[in-house]
């Protein structure tokens, strides 16, 4: 896995290179859309329980919600959300005070709203 | 081709895996430690056995390690030695949880995300040994 597969670090620009994904996992080009698009669309529900979880400082919750992120992310090569997770992740396993917590959120959901963006304008044309 | 039984609890890996596995496998879906018990049970009922199972940790309700205790305990108790039982393989994005799983009774550990030549060659392997090439 490399960073060529999903340029997109954060405030840049973001391309999936889709035949690249799906040759290195062997899969379908259309197939791997359907997945990222599927993931997409259930981030939000997903960051949304992420914040209930920070706002009520449910560290257990928080590390299975991102535990949940991640594996999905990184099973469709997904780097730079994975990059912003792991952050995240990081810091509420280390026990790092909420308000710092705040900041890795915003990043990461960021990046949730850059991919959705992204797949709703490549992939999802009319919903744009 | 193999019958797999796929558990995890996120839609997206469940169709990942099946999708990598396509051409080697039929495979049906559990996403809870619940319903995994219930297809493996059935299978047995059925006498149409899984070949192998992919197991997460990470699952509502009851967790994969738990499920894969629950179905070791359960072989022993039908005189099946252990490494002679199902074939179970552990898919987990927990780097450092594999002591555990390897004591809890699993035939292998892969972690997330996914090397699908590994993962090919894990169950190839595991096929060979347990005589069901």
């Amino acid at each position: 896995m490399d960073d060529a597969n999903f340029a997109g670090a954060a405030g840049g620009s973001m391309s999936i290179d889709v035949d690249k994904v799906s040759e290195e996992l062997r899969i379908r080009p259309q197939i791997y859309i359907r997945l990222i698009t599927s993931f997409a669309s259930s981030l939000s529900g997903k960051m949304k329980a992420l914040n209930e979880a920070l706002e009520s400082n449910d560290t257990d919750q928080m590390r299975m919600i991102l535990h949940e992120i991640k594996g999905t992310a990184a099973n469709l090569r997904l780097q730079s959300l994975l990059r912003a997770e792991d952050v995240m992740h990081v810091a509420v396993k280390g026990g790092e005070a909420q308000k710092q917590l705040y900041k890795y959120f915003a990043d990461l959901s960021a990046e949730s709203v850059k991919l959705q963006q992204y797949v709703n304008k490549e992939f999802n044309p009319d919903n744009d | 081709m193999y019958k797999i039984l796929i558990v995890d609890d996120n839609f997206e890996n469940r169709q990942l895996l099946a999708e990598i596995l396509r051409e080697v496998a039929e495979c049906d879906f559990a996403a809870t430690g619940r319903e995994c018990v219930e297809a493996y049970n059935l299978s047995l009922q059925n006498k149409s056995r899984y070949n192998l199972i992919l197991l997460d940790i990470e699952l509502p309700e009851v967790n994969g390690l738990e499920i894969l205790g629950k179905i070791r305990e359960s072989e022993k108790t039908a005189g099946i030695p252990l490494g002679e039982g199902i074939p179970i393989i552990i898919v987990t994005a927990y780097e450092k949880r594999f002591t555990e799983a390897y004591d809890k009774g699993c035939d292998d550990y892969i972690l997330k995300p996914i090397d699908t030549e590994l993962l090919l060659k894990k169950i190839a392997d595991l096929m060979e040994k347990s005589g069901q090439e």
